[in-house]
């Protein structure tokens, strides 16, 4: 064994208190009364199963230690209030490192914040594909009973119903005044430019016949097209990226 | 009064139920777009249409309602709710066309439970947040509604000033919930159009006739006015007759200008229901000198007024001032909460749906357990979110369901009873559940007693250490505080009796 010099055993000591322990695994470096060596461990409180044999007690690994008994903080070197230093050193040492740990624990939460963000959006996936069943948008006031929350009757709220009310009423249009209004004329017509019948459109026969009578001039005028929509309306389709305003 | 001599057979119908039974209801149509894409014609109904009957289980059995025929008895048997609703008593076909009415009377029956006052709605003044549990004794029935600075509170529509049954003449102002005439803000164009020819223009004569009147009184009090600051003996009032019709052009184009005056008269004429102020009015501008002109506060200005009493004849209470009281804790702070349905999720910018005996509500507002919102702080964490209100539940059996307090109810101008919901307090809650069997509170162990052990230390060093770490707490914390158990004497749950037994 080589001699021990006192800067190896004072470097020994400093490495010590802070539990880091070399790679090698010469027992030189060893303290006899250590067990398996572990591996080297990143935390500064002091490990505390070290024997201590293992741990001289030098001046430099005492000023290096952060659990220092005599620790002195600045606070403490302006104001020397009463005699007890070391409880109060202490406390407020333990306090620190509790504030240590939050701060570690507080990163370890933001990985976590990702996790619960994922189960977030997972669980809201799940969530509209079942409420898929449930097609019903309930109003404020709806009165609901057992049978409108079964199957059979959600069912009857997937469809869209045909139209019930006769729109050309409802808003006080005249058709026959609107034969340049090629959006209402698209409204009635299918994509092959042939006029809906009642059925779909809701009309009552009076309102149906007066707007055929207004399609039909305008396509007998030449300003709309007999077999298909009007191209100003099918421009998206054929130009979707181009600004309407050129 | 002669007795009209009645004959047996005429005395017999007369006195049976089916001569007693009450007109349908009409049917009101709803203006939103989903009601007329996507319908149902076997969905229950915001409202009844038709009275609801049931019979006794004698005649029942024999398949006797007291109507012209005797119903089914295999199916009007098979049910725990014998309840009818007939649409026709005798069709065509000469069956009686007639449904199940449990829907619409069991809801009724529900509502009458949750035993909460009908208010007028509060749309049109400013309101403090009465559905936030801090403000939940604001029970002040609102007197003054003149100003803007009205009392917020909320205000039984049984009041003297509101409750109108019986429409005379000197039944003015515009707080009546009743009037010939539509709300003009609700008509679609086409209906609108139709008034127009229908109702409003065969009145011009009328009103011409009116505003001739109006002219003439307006002229009798400036000319009275002249004569008194002269001196002079009254001269006689101006014949509405002898207006010349220059002076009434004039007049009439002087009204067309003068919006606010206009509309007070017509409104007065056609009987229209309220509207709201109109765009750019000022209270205080000097155009107001008469005393006709008056600004309409009407609570029903601003979405119409209801299609019925403003109670709807649900719910006969006209004040929410009642102690709850149970037979073992005695008088209740809060109301016993109603166990509700969170009938739908959150989605968007939706918020989530409540079904409150029946009856869709919408979650309360504000900082509650129903908003979750994940905040910084030490207090976020040990609030949990209840469950079914961010996304489905799936794993409650029966759906996701929560306690809550409903304080009243209005009818919105569809029909529609909306019921206020406030989140429930968290004994009243415990208590609830304590009712349904789910938990146990009442013990009959004695009284734990103990007191809190003063600290040895010396006391400015432990409050230093304190300090830090509540310093770090406020900076650092996402995880729940360990939390001292109170030790005191008084008010603590042990004290009173909570705290489960420690032996059985």
């Amino acid at each position: 064994m080589p001699p021990r010099l006192p800067m190896l055993a004072a470097l020994r000591g400093a490495a010590q208190p802070l539990g880091l322990r070399a790679f090698s695994t010469s027992p030189a470096l060893f303290a006899p009364g250590d067990g398996h060596p572990t591996s080297p461990s990143f935390s500064s409180t002091p490990s505390s199963s070290s024997s201590p044999a293992a741990k001289p007690r030098s001046s430099t690994s005492s000023l290096l230690s952060l659990n220092r008994p005599n620790r002195r903080t600045p606070r403490q070197a302006q104001k020397p209030k009463d005699g007890s230093n070391d409880d109060r050193a202490s406390t407020k040492v333990d306090a620190m490192t509790r504030m240590l740990n939050r701060y570690k624990n507080k990163a370890r939460g933001e990985s976590s914040n990702m996790q619960t963000a994922h189960e977030y959006l997972r669980q809201q996936k799940i969530s509209s594909d079942y409420m898929r069943e449930m097609p019903r948008r309930w109003e404020l006031g709806d009165v609901y009973s057992p049978h409108d929350l079964s199957p059979a009757e959600m069912s009857k709220y997937r469809r869209r119903q045909t139209r019930q009310t006769d729109v050309i009423d409802l808003l006080g249009i005249r058709p026959q005044d609107n034969y340049t209004n090629f959006s209402m004329i698209h409204e009635f017509t299918n994509r092959t430019g042939q006029i809906l019948p009642a059925v779909k459109t809701g009309l009552r026969p009076v309102n149906q016949r007066k707007l055929s009578k207004m399609i039909r001039r305008a396509v007998g005028m030449g300003i709309y097209p007999s077999v298909h929509a009007h191209p100003e309306l099918l421009r998206k389709q054929f130009f979707p990226h181009v600004d309407q305003d050129i | 009064m002669g007795a009209r001599t009645v004959s047996p057979g005429g005395a017999l119908l007369r006195s049976s139920r089916m001569f007693s039974m009450p007109r349908p209801l009409p049917e009101i149509s709803s203006i939103s777009s989903d009601s007329t894409m996507h319908k149902s014609n076997t969905a229950t109904r915001p409202f009844p249409q038709y009275q609801s009957i049931t019979s006794p289980l004698a005649s029942r059995e024999k398949g006797d309602w007291g109507i012209k025929r005797p119903l089914p008895i295999k199916q009007t048997m098979a049910t725990t709710t014998p309840l009818v609703r007939v649409k026709q008593f005798d069709t065509i076909e000469k069956i009686t066309d007639y449904n199940s009415a449990a829907d619409h009377s069991l809801s009724l029956e529900k509502f009458g439970e949750m035993r909460i006052a009908m208010t007028i709605p509060q749309e049109g003044r400013d309101r403090r947040d009465i559905s936030s549990r801090a403000n939940r004794y604001i029970i002040d029935g609102g007197k003054d509604t003149s100003g803007p600075a009205s009392n917020p509170g909320l205000k039984s529509v049984f009041e003297e000033d509101m409750d109108f049954t019986a429409m005379s003449a000197d039944s003015a102002g515009d707080n009546r919930w009743k009037f010939t005439g539509p709300w003009l803000a609700r008509m679609s164009e086409g209906d609108f159009i139709k008034y127009l020819d229908k109702h409003v223009r065969p009145k011009r004569a009328e009103f011409r006739t009116l505003l001739r009147g109006l002219l003439a009184a307006q002229m009798t009090d400036r000319q009275n006015a002249e004569a008194r600051e002269a001196g002079k003996p009254l001269p006689p009032p101006v014949n509405p007759k002898d207006i010349t019709e220059e002076d009434f052009t004039k007049y009439l184009r002087r009204l067309r200008h003068d919006r606010p005056v206009l509309y007070s008269v017509i409104s007065k004429f056609l009987d229209l229901a309220p509207l709201g102020m109109p765009v750019g009015f000022k209270a205080n501008s000097g155009i107001f000198f008469d005393d006709d002109v008056q600004v309409s506060r009407s609570p029903y200005g601003k979405s119409g007024p209801p299609p019925s009493h403003p109670s709807a004849g649900i719910s006969y209470l006209r004040t929410n001032a009642v102690l709850d009281n149970h037979p073992v804790y005695g008088p209740q702070a809060d109301k016993t909460p109603i166990l509700s349905r969170i009938i739908s999720p959150r989605q968007g910018a939706t918020p989530a749906k409540l079904g409150v005996g029946g009856f869709v509500a919408t979650v309360p507002a504000g900082d509650n357990d129903f908003n979750y919102r994940p905040t910084r702080g030490g207090r976020s964490a040990s609030r949990k979110a209840i469950s079914g209100v961010s996304h489905l539940d799936l794993s409650t059996y029966g759906g996701a369901k929560a306690y809550v307090e409903p304080y009243t109810a209005t009818v919105n101008p569809e029909g529609k009873v909306v019921v206020k919901v406030r989140e429930a307090g968290a004994e009243a809650q415990i208590i609830a559940k304590e009712a349904r069997g789910l938990t146990s509170i009442y013990n009959d162990s004695p009284l734990k007693r103990s007191l809190l052990s003063a600290p040895e230390q010396d006391a400015g060093q432990e409050a230093s250490a304190r300090r830090l770490e509540r310093v770090a707490e406020e900076v650092f914390s996402e995880e729940p505080l360990d939390s001292v158990p109170e030790k005191d004497i008084v008010s603590s749950s042990s004290s009173y009796g909570l705290d489960p037994p420690t032996e059985r």
